[in-house]
């Protein structure tokens, strides 16, 4: 190995806020995991509700993380392949969700398939309703994750090499053969990056899910809405729910670290 | 046969050239010449400003005044590329990249499997079958990008330098391959080497500044350049005079005799080549009666092989290196250089 370069030394004083940082981000989750309790643990996340929960949670997580694939990746491909004037605002656009606060997206969604709403009215008629039902678990989810897989697989497609996609089309592969057999292939790590992303932001969605869905018990009632009620009724099983949602967190990352240094 | 006729100022293009069917060709050209170019246009990679390819009389490419009226997309040209980079798809396997390349040519997928083992057996790269691209090593990625690009059965193959990137272990099997594929599809490639230009093909193109200069075929060119870049390429000096009986007279003066067949009038602007092989020094070999003793500055002294290149404004002489240390010559030093007439060749200018 060649002896590493040395950098300009930075002040000593910068560890002293970056410490701070730290124990920012740590001290809570050690806290609440010390305040597990450990016995009646296997009870408390083996209840009914939070069974019903747990399971509802995984089954929209799933289902708003296949969304975010068949219409994320489209999304991204177009995106990454128009020229960046033009596309500017529609860039821009694609990100509202990430910064929009969840309650107003909830309200957004809300407005769209309420009672009331610009298609909700339309489908009541029709005898079809998405406001207080899974699907609006679902597309309250899929609403707020979309932008972490369109972002982090527009980069990659932006940054990759086009030489294999020209060879493949001289050997006589049409653009969809080379979408699916060599660009999307040559992105899969960011690709599964971005599916691991949005699946955890569509496990962890609170607010656009009260807000659009409500809290019904089996029906739209996930693991974060549950973990808030029973923060009242029964302050351990909160924990203890909170505790399984930290560790999902904690394999995201871990899978996402993994797939990200190769 | 092909035809190509594109413009594409941006670029600077200006391009002409045709193709008899079945015959392969040689490009060459200093770097920036726009050979690449030439190829993705014929590729379909590049679309011209203005412009008309076509291959076996069916039109690829025609762009007239601006309006595309005819842009074959590269996947139905029949017509495959080759870079220096082999492009192999990382993701898949050896048989894999083989088996994608039959796929998008049309063969079905359980026909595809035996196809590629088929065609991996045939060339003695069975053992590669599962490796990935990763695992292999220059030439032999290289071996295989030409066999997934046969695989296709295209029409015309372009190779942009497919030699470049390999050590002199890797090329000469690499070469191998190429030559015999060369001998049944025809194909244009795009090489800075000479043995390359003089082996693989029997036509030489010649590209510089966006335009084709010269296009003969690969012995006229290498015989009789008619640029300075050709003259380089085939290791000959090339100087420019007038025709004096027997003599090429240069710019500043100076006399070179020279034989020649070429029925030449007195007056008439010559080109003439030297071999820098036949060129001595003066005061080593006492000159013969018609030889030309001529003085220049030393540019530059370069290794040659087991020589040394030292080169003047216009003429270069291969020496050996004995001679070079006996004489003491550095650049910027005068030296007189002995040129026997039967290393000169003279050539009627103007006939490019």
């Amino acid at each position: 190995m060649p002896a590493a370069s040395l950098s300009p030394p930075l002040p000593l004083w910068v560890r002293v806020p970056a410490a701070a940082g730290i124990a920012l981000v740590l001290l809570p989750l050690l806290a609440m995991t010390l305040q597990v309790d450990w016995a009646r643990f296997p009870a408390l996340i083996g209840s009914e509700a939070s069974r019903a929960a747990l399971a509802l949670s995984l089954r929209t997580a799933a289902a708003s993380t296949v969304l975010c694939v068949l219409l994320g990746v489209p999304m991204a491909a177009v995106l990454a392949r128009s020229p960046r004037r033009g596309t500017g605002l529609l860039r821009g656009l694609v990100l509202i969700p990430l910064v929009l606060p969840p309650v107003v997206s909830g309200l957004a969604l809300l407005s769209v398939v309420g009672r009331q709403g610009l298609l909700g009215a339309g489908l009541e008629v029709l005898g079809v309703r998405i406001a207080f039902t899974t699907a609006a678990v679902v597309l309250a989810q899929t609403f707020v994750a979309l932008p972490f897989l369109v972002l982090s697989l527009e980069g990659a497609l932006r940054a990759a090499d086009t030489g294999y996609e020209q060879a493949a089309a001289t050997l006589g592969a049409g653009p969809t053969r080379v979408l699916l057999g060599v660009t999307l292939p040559l992105v899969a790590p960011s690709l599964l990056a971005g599916v691991v992303l949005s699946f955890a932001r569509a496990l962890g969605e609170f607010g656009a899910t009260i807000t659009v869905a409500g809290s019904l018990q089996g029906t739209t009632r996930t693991l974060p809405l549950e973990i808030y009620l029973q923060r009242e009724a029964d302050p351990d099983a909160a924990i203890a729910l909170s505790f399984l949602l930290i560790l999902v967190a904690a394999a995201v990352i871990a899978l996402v670290r993994r797939r990200g240094v190769r | 046969m092909l035809s190509l006729r594109a413009r594409l100022p941006e670029r600077g293009l200006d391009l002409e050239l045709e193709l008899p069917a079945g015959e392969s060709l040689a490009l060459v050209g200093p770097n920036g010449a726009g050979k690449s170019s030439a190829l993705a246009l014929i590729a379909g990679l590049l679309r011209p400003a203005e412009g008309r390819i076509t291959l076996g009389g069916r039109v690829l490419t025609e762009v007239v005044s601006g309006r595309t009226r005819t842009l074959v997309p590269p996947a139905r040209r029949g017509i495959a590329l080759l870079s220096q980079d082999p492009l192999l798809l990382p993701h898949r396997t050896v048989a894999g990249n083989l088996h994608f390349a039959l796929r998008a040519h049309g063969v079905p997928p359980r026909r595809a499997g035996a196809r590629a083992r088929e065609l991996l057996e045939q060339a003695g790269l069975a053992h590669l079958a599962r490796r990935r691209p990763a695992q292999l090593s220059g030439g032999q990625a290289q071996r295989v990008a030409i066999l997934r690009a046969l695989a296709t059965e295209p029409r015309l193959l372009l190779l942009d330098e497919p030699l470049a990137a390999l050590d002199v272990e890797a090329a000469p099997q690499v070469r191998a391959l190429l030559t015999r594929t060369l001998e049944t599809t025809p194909g244009l490639v795009v090489t800075h080497e000479l043995l390359d230009a003089a082996s693989l093909a029997r036509r030489l193109a010649v590209i510089e500044h966006g335009r084709v200069v010269d296009h003969r075929a690969t012995p006229a060119v290498l015989a009789d350049p008619r640029t300075a870049f050709t003259a380089r390429l085939a290791g000959l000096s090339l100087l420019y005079g007038l025709w004096r009986d027997g003599v090429v007279e240069l710019a500043d003066g100076s006399r070179l005799a020279a034989d020649t067949e070429e029925a030449l009038a007195a007056g008439q602007p010559v080109r003439a080549t030297v071999r820098p092989s036949r060129v001595g020094l003066a005061d080593e070999d006492p000159p013969t009666a018609r030889a030309t003793v001529i003085e220049r500055p030393v540019e530059s002294l370069e290794p040659h092989g087991d020589l040394i290149r030292l080169r003047t404004p216009d003429l270069a002489a291969d020496l050996d290196a004995l001679v070079v240390a006996r004489a003491g010559l550095a650049p910027g030093a005068r030296v007189r250089l002995c040129v026997p007439p039967s290393a000169v060749r003279v050539h009627a200018a103007g006939d490019a």
